[in-house]
């Protein structure tokens, strides 16, 4: 390749990155600069004096309504829902995908097509019947019912995962287990979890940035006591008392994206083995 | 160690997609049963039927006079060895060969040495803490047999086991397996394709097409006396030629009529006429009468150059087609009766190209029927 198509190439992907970076890069410049400073300077200008003032007051002392605790209780509300409702999909789905793959039974594969069809079913759509419900069984307006509602809605999605990587999972290996005495449970436990873990990981990555972004569920089926914090950050940007802090909304923007961009840091490159680990045979 | 029995097994899928038509097998405690056939005939099927992977639709599988039809695998005693090896991907070699003494709560002392033993047994004692991962093919071969054997089940049972191994490898484990069944004694079903496999390692052989055990005896009875022609073309490297002939009768002698030459090629096609000395005329019930078409079955070390043969044998003169020298000795192809027709020959004969005296041993030929396939007369 000549000199002038590397440039070329490289000035684009450049210009591209700037292009993704930019939003960030302004986010983070105006968290840490002063009000005075944000109406004066320009909306990309570097902040002449950093203060962390806005992000103390977006995690502490800001008002979302009439509550002026910050965002921290709804940080700690994201991760008590967040957590449990990862970890509970994620398993269930790890069993379902065993099962769906290696203990195929009459239906198994018509089951298999309605659970499908729950990764296509719109948000909007299941609101009204998902209230009903929760109604019914005594867990509106709580976390349980918010986990319940994330489980149940990222069920389709972690069985779709587990099951095409079980697909690759010779049966043979699972008919060994049987002739060595093995059970259902034995063999999920002792031969396949311990092989799943590129799966697991992807798993994981999808279902905490689902359900941790979420606002929708967050704002229709959560109670006062336990909005996430995508709902509390609605609440505290359309809160105002007089000026407009865009510093103190940037800055609680950023904390209440920063969890999935960890995860993403921290497990990103198991996040890509893993998506292609079920297409080689290995 | 037990007895087997296969009763009148069938086994269907779905609704209609029959792939076993009712099997009847009986192996005695200790014997070596192979069950040999195409891809798609059952075999495996009917091994995992007997180590209780897949359900019984009709018949009986009984154990040591025990009925196991509806015992799960782990309660039947056996083990076995796939195709694939299937060893644990997580577990070091060690922990795959005790996995299932683990689970049967075999104590910590006696797993260790039950390991010790089979290790040596197999030479794997340097690999126990290796991943298969980390193994060739071979060696994990050795340890997929390894955990077979650390359970010292009644019966073994054996999925195509060599067919991942190249070439060389698979004579080696080839004559391994059969010094451990010779040693240890324990009965074995094994599965496979390869009809070498078959007659170097059974005591018995099933031979299977289509869900029908087509044959069931001796290697010797299924390579010499086979019941009809796809047990004796699928037995045999090279198979056993098919030579359409017209039976005759001459000088009280039953005679083969066939055309000698390619068909083609009419102008150089003649016949020939060839003594069945091994089949008794005074035998006739036996034996179609003269001017019917039969199949003439005869192995290629039947049909061989008459020069080394001192007067023995029928004597033929054929064209050459082909001739293949495999090192041990030439391979001959010659066009009798209009079908392809392959001769073993000394090395280094026929490699010229002009005609060829064959000496026929005819004694050890079989007649088969064209129509139904099946064999009709034995010489011997």
């Amino acid at each position: 390749m000549n000199i002038i198509s590397r440039v070329f190439l490289y000035g684009i992907l450049i210009l591209a990155a700037l292009y993704a970076l930019a939003p960030m890069w302004v986010m983070l410049a105006t968290s840490l600069k002063t009000l005075d400073e944000i109406r004066d300077g320009s909306l990309i200008a570097a902040p002449h004096a950093p203060t962390f003032a806005p992000w103390l007051k977006a995690w502490g002392t800001a008002c979302s309504g009439v509550r002026c605790d910050g965002l921290k209780p709804f940080f700690l509300n994201s991760l008590l829902m967040t957590v449990p409702s990862v970890l509970i999909s994620t398993l269930v789905g790890a069993l379902n995908g065993y099962a769906l793959t290696h203990w195929r039974f009459r239906g198994s594969d018509a089951l298999f097509t309605l659970l499908l069809v729950g990764c296509f079913i719109p948000f909007q759509v299941v609101l009204l019947p998902m209230a009903r419900t929760l109604g019914a069984i005594g867990l509106s307006g709580s976390m349980f019912g918010l986990i319940l509602v994330h489980v149940v809605y990222g069920l389709a999605f972690t069985t779709l995962f587990f099951r095409n990587y079980y697909l690759g999972v010779p049966g043979e290996l699972i008919k060994a287990a049987r002739v060595d005495g093995a059970g259902f449970f034995v063999i999920f436990w002792r031969i396949l979890l311990p092989i799943s873990g590129p799966i697991f990981m992807v798993c994981i990555i999808w279902q905490f940035t689902q359900i941790w972004n979420d606002f929708l569920f967050g704002v229709v089926f959560a109670g006062a006591d336990s909005q996430p914090i995508t709902v509390a950050l609605n609440n505290l940007v359309r809160t105002s008392t007089g000026v407009k802090e865009y510093n103190v909304d940037m800055a609680a923007a950023i904390i209440a994206g920063l969890p999935t961009l960890l995860v993403y840091i921290v497990a990103g490159k198991y996040f890509v083995r893993g998506l292609t680990a079920g297409a080689v045979k290995g | 160690m037990a007895s087997l029995g296969i009763h009148n097994i069938r086994k269907t899928f779905g609704k209609n997609i029959e792939v076993l038509k009712g099997i009847n097998l009986d192996i005695a405690d200790g014997e070596f049963l192979i069950l040999v056939g195409g891809s798609g005939c059952g075999k495996s099927t009917l091994l995992n039927m007997i180590a209780g992977l897949e359900t019984v639709t009709e018949g009986d599988i009984v154990m040591d006079g025990k009925r196991v039809n509806d015992l799960p695998p782990k309660d039947r005693d056996i083990a076995m060895v796939f195709q694939s090896y299937a060893l644990y991907p997580s577990m070091s070699v060690r922990d795959n060969i005790a996995f299932g003494l683990s689970l049967r709560k075999v104590p910590q002392v006696e797993q260790n040495a039950t390991i010790a033993r089979v290790a040596k047994l197999l030479q794997i004692e340097a690999l126990l803490d290796r991943k298969p991962a980390q193994l060739s093919g071979g060696q994990r071969q050795r340890v997929a047999m390894g955990r077979a054997l650390a359970r010292e089940p009644k019966i073994f049972l054996f999925d195509e086991p060599l067919s991942n191994l190249d070439a060389k490898l698979r004579v080696e484990m080839r004559s391994e397996i059969k010094l451990l069944h010779k040693r240890l004694g324990i009965t074995t079903v094994y599965v496979t394709h390869d009809q070498i496999e078959a007659m170097t390692l059974g005591d018995k052989i099933a031979v299977m097409k289509d869900g029908v055990v087509q044959q069931f005896g001796t290697p010797d009875e299924i390579y010499n006396r086979p019941v009809n022609t796809f047990v004796a073309s699928f037995m045999g490297s090279p198979p056993m030629n098919l030579i359409p002939v017209t039976l005759a009768v001459n000088d009280g002698v039953l005679c083969a009529e066939l055309s000698v030459g390619r068909a083609v090629d009419e102008s150089t096609t003649q016949v020939a006429r060839l003594p069945l000395l091994g089949f008794n005329l005074s035998d006739l019930a036996t034996i179609p009468e003269a001017g019917t078409s039969v199949l003439l079955g005869l192995r290629p070390e039947h049909m061989t150059d008459a020069g080394r043969m001192q007067g023995r044998g029928s004597r033929l003169t054929v064209p050459v087609d082909l001739a293949e020298s495999t090192g041990a000795d030439t391979l001959l192809f010659t066009t009798l009766g209009g079908a392809r027709c392959v001769c073993r020959l000394h090395p280094g004969a026929a490699l010229g190209g002009e005609d060829v005296e064959l000496a026929v041993d005819v004694a050890a030929a079989v007649l088969f029927d064209p129509e139904s396939q099946q064999a009709i007369a034995f010489a011997r």
